[in-house]
């Protein structure tokens, strides 16, 4: 079975763990409602990592030359290499190892890039809130016993909501446009 | 018999003449009451008209139902949308005549340039008029029903009496293009048709697209007026420059007057277009597509059997991208031959359109209510289909799978994107 899923595919899988879990906390039943969280947790962040990775690459299908050598790599998520030998020794190109790049660095790209001028203001409220949810999703993609770690059906609305408002935004810097979640 | 010019209309002895000769031939309530008839004349088309009362024995035999815009040319077809002999409008109409009902301002023209047999040409009132045949000899009384009779008209002033006999019923915005297409370009568009293939010969634009197979009016103007702007902006563009820009395929407007692009293009190139050899190759290239996924979803058991999928090609936004693609390369002869031949089908992809694969597909700025590639006729859908088709010029005999969809897609949105500005 092969098939892809889209952002909001992913957003609404959050969305449906999260009703399961606060089901589970209505019941009195928190334990069970913790796998649940955690999934909610980790598919928000799916969500924003398959809309930002899908925008790259309209942008990576763009004829090459509309980009510098150093824009395309990040775009296509390769690293840049410096040719010693061959016809083209001595020069810059993109090689065929990849380079992955973190979300927020992308989004940062995408928005100064493509937001005609705009810059993220990394102070906001906004972006605090951006790097919360990353902390949580972090702490459950690389667990360790040496760390606890508190989660609660909050954590579970608010990466949906992040996720949601990171997605908007983005949206309407790089392509003008409203979307609706 | 008393025939006077109302105070509104001008004299005219011809206009006279043929309505002594009408009321000679035809009996009518006003002749057997030695009434006075009054010649009016339309102020904005200034046709001559009388109106009478004619019992149905007379006039049934004497009705025309297939009216024609050009009496003299044997290539005019019947002008009438269908008559719609199942609708219950109809049915009732049909029930009313036989119980009796008088009709009135049935229009008609009189004319024996044609089916001299039946001189009452019937404009306005079609199913009026069949219903009272339909009638005939049903009722226990025969009765007299109302016409409005026009004569001498020309061609413009038919086409318009045909317009707005028809604008107080359901007539559908084709059957207004194709008077309209006859009564101002006359016949070529449908000849055209004929010779790519895209219509049988003698079959005519259908009178209601949406309900119909056949490629309508608007979309054979659409498929013109596509070719010759893409081939504009192709004619400026180098090989290079080809894949960075984003494409406007245009949509002709529909309905009751002729869309003015297709209008300026007629005017601009003349008889020439009919003959021009790059559109005719063009034209056929896309009738065979037409007709090839016509043939594979009809006999493939891997897709689903349903028009939008059979009839792909003739949907707006893929014919309005494909047309401006074959305009847009016709100078850059290498990718048009790619675009030209039909694209190439596998195991997995039985159509050389792919329906099934163009309905699921769905970008992150669609709504979740999207219906997927090549369904609207929306710009957004034109320009990604415009852009679908370039992308698969780039390389020979390849098809349109999921990648390239995808790809060209992107591309559209990335440069939309880029066109809203970005930094250096």
């Amino acid at each position: 079975m092969t098939f892809t899923l889209s952002f909001r595919e992913f957003l609404e899988f959050a969305e449906s763990f999260y009703l399961e879990a606060e089901n589970h906390i209505e019941n009195g039943q928190t334990k069970k409602a913790i796998p649940f969280i955690v999934s909610c947790i980790l598919l928000s962040w799916i969500s924003i990592e398959s809309f930002i990775n899908n925008m790259a690459e309209d942008f990576a299908a763009l004829p090459k030359d509309l980009f510098t050598l150093q824009e395309r790599a990040f775009l296509e998520e390769k690293a840049v290499e410096f040719l010693l030998s061959g016809q083209k020794a001595g020069e810059f190109q993109i090689s065929k190892r990849s380079e992955f790049r973190k979300i927020d660095e992308k989004i940062l790209f995408l928005v100064a890039k493509f937001g005609k001028g705009r810059r993220f203001d990394k102070g906001s409220t906004f972006w605090q809130q951006f790097e919360n949810a990353r902390k949580k999703r972090n702490f459950l993609t690389h667990p360790r016993k040496s760390q606890e770690i508190d989660l609660s059906l909050k954590d579970a609305k608010d990466s949906i909501e992040v996720a949601k408002s990171i997605i908007k935004m983005v949206a309407e810097k790089v392509w003008g446009k409203k979307i609706n979640l | 018999m008393n025939v006077i010019f109302d105070k509104n209309a001008k004299k005219d002895s011809k206009a006279e003449e043929e309505v002594q000769t009408f009321l000679k031939e035809i009996e009518t309530l006003e002749k057997n009451l030695n009434s006075t008839v009054i010649i009016c004349q339309d102020g904005k088309s200034l046709a001559y008209y009388i109106r009478c009362s004619i019992s149905v024995n007379i006039v049934c035999p004497l009705l025309d139902l297939n009216a024609r815009l050009d009496p003299k040319s044997q290539d005019s077809f019947r002008a009438n949308r269908e008559l719609l002999l199942e609708h219950n409008t109809f049915k009732r109409m049909k029930l009313d005549a036989e119980n009796g009902r008088e009709f009135s301002d049935i229009i008609i023209e009189y004319s024996k340039e044609y089916t001299p047999e039946k001189p009452l040409k019937v404009w306005g009132g079609q199913h009026r008029s069949k219903a009272i045949q339909d009638a005939l000899g049903k009722t226990k009384t025969p009765r007299y029903h109302g016409f409005r009779v026009y004569f001498c008209l020309s061609k413009k002033q038919r086409t318009e009496l045909a317009l707005i006999s028809n604008t107080n019923i359901n007539v559908s915005n084709d059957t207004f293009d194709r008077l309209l297409e006859e009564t101002y370009v006359g016949t070529k568009l449908r000849e055209w048709c004929y010779k790519v293939g895209l219509l049988k010969t003698q079959e005519d634009f259908p009178d209601v697209g949406s309900r119909s197979e056949k490629i309508s009016v608007k979309l054979a103007r659409t498929f013109i007026v596509n070719f010759f702007q893409g081939k504009q902006e192709g004619e400026k563009l180098s090989d290079n420059e080809l894949d960075k820009h984003i494409y406007i395929p245009y949509l002709c407007e529909s309905g009751a007057s002729l869309d003015q692009k297709y209008s300026e293009i007629v005017d601009e190139f003349g008889e020439s277009i009919w003959n021009d050899m790059s559109l005719l190759k063009a034209g056929k290239a896309f009738a065979s597509l037409h007709k090839d996924q016509y043939e594979a979803v009809k006999n493939s058991k891997k897709i689903e059997n349903r028009k939008s999928f059979w009839n792909k090609a003739l949907t707006e936004s893929v014919l309005s991208g494909w047309s401006f693609v074959a305009g847009l390369l016709q100078s850059h002869p290498n990718r048009l031959n790619n675009h030209l031949q039909i694209p190439k089908t596998t195991k997995n992809i039985p159509d050389p359109l792919n329906a099934k694969e163009m309905s699921l597909f769905r970008h992150e700025q669609d709504d979740a209510t999207y219906r997927g590639l090549g369904t609207r006729s929306a710009l957004k859908d034109r320009q990604r289909m415009a852009q679908v088709f370039l992308a698969r010029s780039l390389v020979k005999n390849s098809a349109l799978d999921r990648k390239l969809l995808n790809k060209a897609v992107s591309q559209v949105v990335g440069l939309k994107a880029l066109e809203r500005g970005y930094s250096k």
